[in-house]
């Protein structure tokens, strides 16, 4: 049933293929990726070469190829999108469903923390809340550097919680009123199993949906940071999209349009993808849509 | 409504707690620097560890030679008058003293701490300046002099130029100054020949570099100074714009940290010295940069202070590891060369400022040639501050890379690499060396050259001191910046492209022509100074030098665009030089 | 109505204080200001920095200090800026009107066309408009505003002129450099493409709800009912449809100016429009703690005023809505 929702929303068929893809070329990427991270495509001069046969995609300031690093740079960003939606997703809906299910004071501050969060223009608390974590000395060991790829994924989850908290509690009020965890109640289940047993699973298409938009706003932001020079230093050996992205700044008015172009579409190609299929899997879970189909 | 305020408040103070405990749970959390080994050495030459780094101490002292001190007689010309009429006199080279020695947070009390006294000679019009010792840098004192009229109290004048510096002895004088723009026009009492040749001179700031690519494009402004970066001349393709690249006094270089760490080993930073190909970098890096060779001098550019060669014939991979392996080296399984003395291979921390992207290109480019050569090299960076303003100083770091900025004048070397500058106990480690460079030899040289008042000779010293710098392998040098002027060649004509690698960058500018008919020549400044006090913390930046101070205040001396020092027509010729 | 204004206007004065609190908190652990200050001052006296350190409430009990920095910064005494040692006022009210230029063309463009883009799409749903409008929608949305304001910057700063031999529209400022005096034509030349940037962002949003919110509607039961009353369509739609449909999205509006803020940070910084997202980012580079402050506050009280906003107009425009 669902399943057959999600394949009639033909964007969201074409965009798992171009994730499948694209995830495929990520994972493969020593095989697929025709250079190294930092190698040149040739010996100088090889300085912003426009896309040509030994460069598909041109070339940057050092004479790396922009498409194998695009390749490493998804690579690190999807890590991030990935690595901070689950956390954010696990801590949201155990949160969440605690608020839903206890209600009372505890529910009553977790959203208001949550309202207030989410008020507040996003890059000001993200820019803020990365130098008061980076700033703890004891939580260093921990969550890493405050440019390493680890804080990234950890500041992330901190914020990416709260979005999936209010799903799920909303959730949670609606399925507690419902007549099968009544029942359940009644034949003196606990809470706990009422939670594992019968919430989540009934939860399990908005969690998958607030899963995906987690991974977009994960990516998205982390362009954003890297953009403004916030972002992580994946070191040395490797580079991330919102790097490449905020490269793509000094390539406008020098002309070296492959720079800022092919960063920038891949960006948005990702995240235009992610979207459909959050968007087609809400479609196809959505219990209103089932009762008129 | 009201119970979601309350619930709000508590959520509130939750999450300030939270903020409070983290804050002041920093201070229980003690981080340890355990990168090097802190094994004893077993062969006899041991060098001081990461761990030991404080307690090296030098026992070099320098004893400056026997001088009764030096008198400088500067013969100011009966035409200098202010803009008002007022001559110039030897009160202004007084007051100019008096504000650069006493103005709290002064920053140019250097050379000016050595003078005793400064006061008229024969007549009003001659200066007698008498110093405690020789004092070699003498020519770069009173390039910019204050009138003392204009000034209440001379040794204390932090309050006074906020945000306009009323009097002149150029051929511009200020007409207004704001946060977005400044005007100049021709100062009619100006007694030099060289006039101002248009009606009104007026800078704009530009906040950066897409903005200054646009504005000149877009002919709002006719001159622009940037940065050089990859890509800039396409960035300015243009048929009517045009540009001059010079090469200026910025360079850039790296600097191996030699107190203690593996560099502290001369023979390993020799090695590793020795295997890093800078011809091969510059072409990657430097090349399009506008790059056309090397820099060979040292922390210097090419001038009368260095032969050009000093560093050349740095790369020799082979003599690199005949050298290590001569001393006992051997290369480990990983392939990394082992000191003998720990049975370690060596930690080499690499500091950047992070976000710079040529330097990030740079690690990118020889990190992984570096490490195929055996050297365990790592990128180490953090942000400009952490950079330049904690681990630098601190010399928290075994490989640095970074620009500096080279005044005509050579005396900047003696506090950034003689012994007795090196940060210890002992001067509380304020000390300027950041590379903890400490060779007895060149020491000697560099302090001398400073009492040295004999332009050759001085030049001598140098040269030897700059010898013995690549003979210890304390740093390479890469590359000297280009300096470019672009400019509108349908809007601003005359003498545009004359000084645009001189130290005071388009000083005449006053001989520009204005070509379109609008009345003026608009420059586009890549900086904007906060405040336009000339002594304090706001005359720290060379856009405001440029803009301001270069356009109104005569000085003794001039610097040319080959980086020498000529007399203005503010004296009627050299100043006489007495030894006692 | 009025007594419910009030009641909420009386609350949020202890809500600013309160969230103010926070943010200096946040601040203090966050940019070291004390730090920051010798960094740019690097020969600050003792005494320069004991003056900074009173000015601004820097004491090291947080509470006591921040209540320093609440009676200087109410008093009107406020710290001057570390770096250049400049008035803080003058600049903010500049960085603020210019913000609040750019925010209101953009939020008028972006709400008019994403209202009526919605409308236009809800009229035949799954039709191929609804799908057009739906698809660009879900685009607008991917597409984060630097990388749109980059995509222009390249088309009109390089290439427009490159193909055409003129700048259409300028790709930074408010004026060109070196421009006095006040001149709309110059201003609002240089506010089109700012504008079109952040109002992608709002017409891809707003679309969307305009759609959601007009289609639950038309579906409803009393619709259902004043069709079958013989009232024609035009009239169902616009004399109850559109009213009904907007108070779902008036009250997002309200509460959707923390993302408009933050679209218009992202976009004044690549424009070189000189706003408070401009000040913001150049202070906050610089750990400029006096002028971070009034800042935070005023971006505080205008997120607090626009959530009692969007409480005060749902409640007067939804009728089942009982206030006390």
């Amino acid at each position: 049933m669902a399943f057959n929702r999600f394949v009639s929303h033909r964007a969201a068929v074409v965009s798992v293929f171009v994730m499948l893809i694209l995830v495929v070329f990520v994972a493969l990427s020593p095989l697929t990726a025709r250079y190294g991270v930092n190698e040149a495509v040739q010996a100088p001069p090889n300085y912003f070469l426009t896309p040509r046969a030994n460069a598909w995609l041109g070339t940057d300031d050092i004479g790396r190829d922009l498409y194998s690093r695009l390749i490493y740079g998804v690579r690190v960003s999807l890590v991030i999108g990935l690595f901070s939606a689950i956390i954010s997703v696990v801590l949201g809906c155990l949160i969440g469903s605690v608020a839903g299910f206890r209600g009372g004071r505890f529910d009553d501050v977790v959203m208001r923390v949550t309202d207030l969060f989410l008020a507040f223009p996003f890059l000001v608390t993200l820019l803020v809340m990365r130098n008061v974590l980076g700033a703890i000395d004891w939580l260093r060991p921990v969550i890493g550097d405050i440019s390493s790829v680890r804080f990234i994924i950890v500041l992330f989850a901190v914020f990416g919680w709260m979005g999936v908290a209010r799903i799920v509690r909303g959730q949670v009020l609606a399925l507690k009123e419902r007549e099968f965890i009544e029942a359940a109640r009644a034949v003196g289940a606990s809470r706990w199993y009422i939670v594992r047993r019968h919430l989540l699973p009934n939860s399990i298409g908005p969690i998958m949906v607030a899963l995906t938009f987690s991974v977009v706003s994960a990516i998205i932001s982390e362009s954003t940071l890297a953009f403004f020079g916030y972002g992580p230093q994946a070191g040395e050996g490797a580079t991330s999209l919102g790097i490449l992205v905020g490269a793509a700044k000094g390539a406008v008015n020098t002309g070296f349009w492959w720079l800022a172009v092919f960063p920038c579409l891949t960006l948005v190609m990702i995240a235009l993808s992610i979207n459909f299929i959050g968007d087609a899997l809400r479609d196809a879970t959505d219990p209103r849509m089932q009762k008129e189909s | 409504m009201k119970k979601h305020n309350k619930a709000s408040r508590i959520a509130a103070s939750l999450f300030a707690i939270s903020l409070i405990a983290s804050a002041c749970g920093g201070d229980d959390a003690a981080t340890e620097d355990t990168t090097a080994s802190e094994e004893p050495a077993a062969e006899p030459v041991s060098y001081p560890t990461l761990a030991e780094c404080a307690d090296v101490t030098y026992d070099y002292a320098y004893t400056p030679p026997a001088s009764a001190g030096m008198t400088v007689t500067y013969d100011i010309s009966p035409a200098a008058v202010w803009e008002d009429g007022s001559p110039i006199t030897a009160a202004d080279f007084k007051a100019t003293w008096e504000a650069a020695l006493n103005t709290p947070g002064s920053i140019s009390t250097v050379g000016y701490d050595q003078i005793d006294s400064v006061e008229a000679g024969s007549s009003d019009k001659q200066v007698v300046v008498e110093f405690k010792s020789v004092y070699g840098p003498y020519k770069g004192l009173f390039s910019g002099l204050i009138k003392a009229a204009s000034v209440a109290n001379a040794s204390d004048i932090s309050a006074d130029f906020a945000d306009f510096i009323g009097f002149s002895g150029r051929p511009w004088k200020m007409k207004s100054w704001s946060p977005s723009q400044v005007v100049y026009v021709p100062n009619d009492k100006y007694w030099g020949s060289d006039k101002a040749a248009t009606k009104q001179l007026v800078m704009v700031p530009l906040a950066d570099s897409d903005t200054e690519v646009a504005a000149i494009k877009a002919g709002e402004v006719d001159f622009v100074y940037p940065q050089f970066y990859g890509g800039i001349e396409e960035a300015y393709t243009d048929p009517n714009i045009t540009l001059k690249k010079e090469f200026g006094g910025d360079y850039e270089g790296f600097y191996f940290q030699s107190k203690c760490g593996p560099f502290a080993n001369p023979i390993f930073r020799a090695a590793f010295s020795k295997s890093i190909d800078r011809d091969a970098l510059f072409q990657q890096i430097y090349v399009p940069l506008g790059g056309e060779s090397p820099l060979q001098c040292g922390p210097i550019v090419p001038g009368p202070y260095c032969n050009g060669d000093e560093f050349s014939n740095a790369y020799d991979p082979a003599g690199a590891e005949a050298l290590l392996t001569e001393n006992g080296w051997t290369k480990g399984a990983d392939g990394y060369w082992i000191d003998p003395a720990t049975g370690t291979a060596p930690d080499i921390r690499w500091i950047i400022n992070t976000g710079n992207t040529r330097r990030e290109n740079t690690q990118a480019y020889l990190i992984p040639l570096l490490n195929a050569a055996g050297f365990k090299v790592r990128a180490d960076n953090c942000d400009a501050a952490c950079y330049f303003q904690q681990r630098l100083p601190a010399l928290d770091y075994d490989m640095a890379m970074y620009i500096s900025t080279a005044p005509p004048d050579p005396g900047y070397l003696t506090p950034s690499f003689t012994c007795d500058q090196i940060p210890t106990a002992a001067n509380n480690n304020q000390g300027q060396n950041s590379t903890g460079w400490c060779n007895a030899e060149a020491s000697d040289l560099l302090h001398n050259a400073d009492f040295e008042a004999d332009a050759t000779k001085r030049a001598e010293l140098i040269k030897s001191a700059l010898k013995l710098m690549a003979a210890d392998s304390i740093m390479l040098p890469l590359f000297q910046f280009p300096k470019a002027g672009f400019w509108r060649t349908d809007k601003v004509g005359g003498p545009v492209d004359a000084e645009l690698r001189n130290y005071t960058s388009f000083i005449n500018n006053h001989l520009w022509t204005d070509l379109d008919g609008d009345g003026k020549v608009v420059i586009g400044a890549e900086q904007w100074p906060e405040c336009l006090n000339p002594l304090t913390e706001c005359a720290n930046s060379s856009w405001m030098v440029w803009t301001t101070i270069n356009q109104v205040m005569p000085g003794a001396f001039a610097t040319t665009n080959d980086g020498a020092y000529v007399v203005t027509n503010l004296l009627t010729g050299e100043p006489t030089v007495t030894l006692k | 109505m009025f007594r419910f204004v009030l009641r909420r206007l009386a609350w949020a004065v202890p809500t600013l204080v309160f969230v103010t609190f926070l943010v200096y908190v946040a601040l203090r652990t966050g940019t070291d200001p004390v730090a920051s200050y010798k960094r740019i001052n690097p020969r600050a006296t003792p005494a320069k920095i004991e003056q900074y350190i009173q000015a601004n409430g820097l004491d090291p009990n947080y509470v006591r200090g921040y209540f320093t920095w609440l009676r200087h910064f109410v008093t009107l005494e406020w710290p001057r800026s570390i770096k250049g040692s400049r008035e803080v006022w003058p600049q903010l009210k500049d960085a603020l009107a210019n913000t609040i230029r750019l925010g209101i063309a953009a939020s008028t463009v972006g709400i008019v066309v994403g209202l009526m883009l919605g409308i236009f799409a809800a009229l035949r749903p799954g039709g191929r408009r609804d799908v057009a409008v739906n698809t660009a929608a879900f685009v607008g949305i991917s597409i984060p505003p630097y990388v749109s304001a980059i995509l222009f910057q390249l088309l009109f700063a390089v290439y427009w002129s490159k193909w055409f031999g003129s700048t259409l529209f300028p790709t930074s400022g408010v004026y060109p450099p070196g421009h006095t005096g006040f001149d709309p034509l110059l201003m609002a030349k240089h506010m089109v493409l700012p504008t079109v940037v952040v109002a992608i962002q709002i017409i891809a949003v707003y679309s969307r709800y305009m759609r959601s919110s007009l289609l639950d509607v038309l579906s409803s039961e009393y619709m259902r009912t004043a069709r079958s009353k013989g009232i024609s369509e035009r009239r169902v739609l616009f004399k109850h449809g559109l009213r009904n449909a907007l108070i779902p999205v008036v009250t997002i509006a309200a509460l959707d100016v923390g993302a408009i803020v933050g679209g218009l940070i992202i976009t004044e910084n690549i424009f070189s429009y000189p706003g408070m997202g401009k000040y913001f980012l150049s202070a906050f580079g610089e750990g400029d703690f006096p002028l971070l402050m009034p800042w935070m506050v005023i971006i505080v009280a205008s997120t607090l005023m626009f959530n009692l906003l969007a409480d005060i107009s749902y409640a007067w425009l939804d009728p089942r809505i009982r206030l006390e």
